[in-house]
């Protein structure tokens, strides 16, 4: 079953590549997105017991390689919900320029459930690599110069961080002769049983640096406002809303917490770091005057608190940080939607130059007030109970600092993303902008089935929250 | 006797190694650096083989000092900058070569450094290892099987790399020729 | 000792080829300075699989290795190129012109 996620995608960029290019672009959109909620569908229903006979019929050479857990599950089903935003979106150019860029978008994809799914640090190397590749190629496929810029910047730190990995592998290499999950974590368990003293502190730091990276969090998140305001704005939907979670926050939770579990340090470096990239973003946030680097930086900032909550590893705060990143995905997608239905109404994203688009955009201008009080964690929203058991579990741990911290600047999100809101879509409108109309079906389709799913998992989190319990998750 | 002649071998590799990583650094000529690149592959492609990895190097001297560089070559003579006639080239030498004088110094404090701190581990070699084999009974896998049986999972996602360098520089470089 | 002369080796080159990494201006010579790097990281794999005894493995991740850097080299060339023809410089200097704008404003 694992494998399906592999395979159907991969079908997809050889059912989009085999015709041609004219006749691929006329149905790329319908397929990709066919593709993607067939496998939304298939992650949401991954964990229930129909799958066994499946599993247990078609046994593939590496089909005990690849595994999925709830957490897993939770990540495909985002990562699939993100790719159907992007899709939506689309890109604009000649058929053969929209072909490709779809057939990336499935090669992002495929390399994410890739991620997600492997439990060996090699074959997460090299999913990254796919996912990255992929993803340089998405961001400067408009051949703008400020979009090639941030893809090389991208490139470089990129570099930089899978270099830091492969040597942090090398080293467990070295300690524990696999590089399996399993192996390394017997691994640990004998050394701090007495069997021997194993040195993994190198290897640790490096580990921490390089999902760092990927995962765009403070001191090293210089390439991620660059690239993500830059991109082509379906790329921005995909970057924001779950690259930098799958290649980042999701490997930094699931290494801290199934393999190098019982390191006080990095997990204190982790929740420094966390803290450090909310304040960050935030401020850095306040001074911008584009809307997408705005929401890049918003993206910098609701990293840290994964990160934060990664780092403090409770069950509270795991629980809140998979809730945050499904969470955040939902609405940084919606976000960078209505930026891009902006984009294509009004040829710019300078706040300047905007300037009370509610009157002729008014599913835009209210889908983004919904995902304001989601990105805000004020009440009627998703957002609100991710941030509530972030904030409660590093209350329940004694870290005040970290509490005041991550409840403060999230007034400071609330206060720059007011000034966006304000700016962009409501008071006067600009002048120039009286002939503006309302973004085009797919945008405007997309944006309120985001913000209705914010808003129902909001109000229905309760609910979910007790048949979780009740499903012994928490 | 054997293992002496090993470590010689090493030693010889390794201080060859530096040296064109070294040059590939501090030469000026942007084509003559990835001429350099494709030596320290070879080099690394040479150790490799001693350290009886044989597939891994052919696939290094095939690639990386092969292919690489073949890439470089072609990046290096789309994108050559326009020749200034009047530049002082003896001056600018000059200029780099200055620039570059702290690298030598890093690498060498760089050197000390690890020299006292990495602790000894033994390596075995060449003969230790098949001795060892013989030893524990059984035959240590190969890296066919490795590749095919244990890690299926790499062949696929390779493969899928490879298909989205193809159509990333299909997507990069298409849009240009219509031009 | 073997081993020493190994880490020292490694350790060189990688720090020559991030040394040259933030030094270079020129978007190729980045790219060489990436692949430097790379080549310690596929000789510390290389010695790790000597000391763990794990030799097949190792070599399986240095093919691995190498597969991935000729790709990531492949687009990034490109990249270079695009860059080359778009602004006519293959300078880093370049790039950051789009985040000037944006800070004088």
């Amino acid at each position: 079953m694992p494998v399906l996620f592999l395979m159907v995608p991969l079908c997809g960029i050889f059912l989009l590549n085999l015709p041609k290019r004219s006749i691929a672009a006329k149905f790329a959109s319908w397929l990709v997105g066919l593709i993607c909620v067939l496998l939304g569908v298939l992650a949401a229903t991954s964990q229930m017991a129909c799958w066994k006979p499946f599993n247990e019929a078609f046994v593939l050479p590496f089909s005990d390689l690849l595994s999925v857990d709830w957490f897993s599950a939770v990540m495909l089903f985002t990562i699939a919900m993100v790719t159907t935003a992007a899709n939506a979106v689309g890109f604009d150019g000649e058929d053969r320029k929209k072909v490709l860029a779809r057939s990336l978008l499935l090669i992002c994809l495929t390399g994410m459930n890739g991620i997600v799914m492997v439990r060996d640090l090699m074959s997460v190397y090299v999913f990254l690599e796919i996912t990255a590749v992929s993803c340089f190629v998405l961001i400067a496929i408009d051949q703008k110069i400020e979009a090639l810029g941030g893809a090389f910047k991208y490139y470089i730190l990129s570099g930089v961080a899978t270099f830091a990995i492969l040597i942090a592998n090398a080293f467990v290499f070295m300690n524990v002769g696999s590089l399996q999950f399993a192996d390394i974590q017997a691994a640990l368990a004998d050394a701090a049983a007495g069997d021997g003293a194993l040195d993994l502190k190198i290897s640790l730091v490096l580990f921490v640096i390089g999902l760092c990276v990927k995962a765009g969090v403070a001191p090293f998140h210089g390439w991620l406002p660059d690239a993500h305001a830059s991109a082509p704005s379906a790329v921005s939907v995909l970057l924001s809303g779950v690259v930098i979670k799958v290649a980042g926050a999701y490997l930094i939770l699931r290494l801290a917490n199934e393999v190098f579990v019982e390191q006080p340090a990095a997990r204190l470096a982790l929740m420094v770091l966390g803290a450090f990239s909310i304040a960050v973003g935030a401020f850095g946030a306040i001074a911008q005057h584009d809307m997408k680097r705005v929401l890049a930086f918003s993206s910098v900032s609701q990293m840290g608190y994964i990160v934060l909550a990664a780092g403090l590893g409770s069950t509270l705060a795991l629980m809140g940080a998979v809730v945050h990143i499904v969470n955040h995905a939902m609405f940084k997608s919606l976000l960078f939607v209505n930026a891009a239905a902006v984009k294509e109404q009004t040829g710019t994203t300078e706040l300047d130059e905007l300037g009370g688009l509610t009157e002729r955009m008014p599913m835009t201008g209210w889908t983004s007030v919904v995902g304001l009080l989601s990105a805000a964690g004020l009440p009627p929203t998703s957002g609100f109970w991710s941030k509530l058991l972030i904030i409660m579990a590093l209350f329940m741990a004694d870290r005040w600092v970290f509490a005041i911290i991550a409840l403060g600047m999230s007034i400071v999100t609330l206060g720059y993303l007011l000034m966006l809101q304000r700016n962009v879509f409501f008071g006067k409108l600009h002048a120039g902008l009286e002939e503006l109309r309302e973004a085009r079906k797919s945008l405007t389709i997309t944006a309120l089935a985001l913000a209705t799913l914010t808003s129902v998992v909001g109000l229905a989190f309760p609910v979910l929250f007790y048949l979780l319990s009740q499903m012994g998750y928490v | 006797m054997a293992i002496d002649s090993m470590v010689m071998i090493m030693f010889v590799l390794l201080a060859l190694l530096l040296v064109a990583v070294l040059a590939t650094v501090v030469v000026r000529n942007l084509l003559g650096s990835a001429i350099l690149l494709a030596v320290t592959s070879t080099v690394v492609a040479l150790i490799l083989f001693v350290l009886e990895m044989k597939l891994a190097a052919v696939m290094e001297l095939a690639v990386c000092a092969g292919l690489v560089t073949a890439i470089y070559a072609s990046a290096i003579s789309l994108s050559k900058p326009e020749q200034d006639e009047k530049r002082n080239v003896k001056a600018e030498n000059r200029a780099w070569i200055l620039r570059h004088l702290a690298l030598p110094l890093i690498l060498i404090a760089l050197a000390v450094l690890v020299v006292f701190l990495v602790p000894q581990v033994p390596i075995d070699f060449g003969t230790a290892a098949d001795a060892a084999g013989g030893a524990a009974g059984a035959a240590s896998p190969t890296v066919q099987t490795v590749l095919w049986d244990l890690r299926m999972v790499d062949i696929l996602s390779l493969a899928l790399l490879i298909l989205a360098g193809v159509l990333g520089v299909a997507a990069l470089i298409g849009k240009r020729e219509e031009k | 000792m073997l081993f020493t002369m190994f880490v020292v080796t490694i350790v060189l080159t990688a720090a020559a080829g991030i040394y040259s990494l933030i030094a270079s201006q020129n978007l190729i010579r980045v790219l060489i300075a990436m692949e430097l790097v790379n080549k310690g990281a596929a000789l510390l794999i290389a010695i790790a699989g000597r000391i763990s005894g794990q030799m097949a493995q190792a070599e399986s991740f240095i093919i691995a290795l190498i597969i991935v850097e000729v790709v990531v080299t492949a687009i990034g060339a490109v990249l270079a190129i695009t860059i080359h023809a778009k602004t006519g410089s293959i300078e880093i200097g370049t790039l950051s012109l789009g985040k000037e704008a944006d800070h004088v404003k």
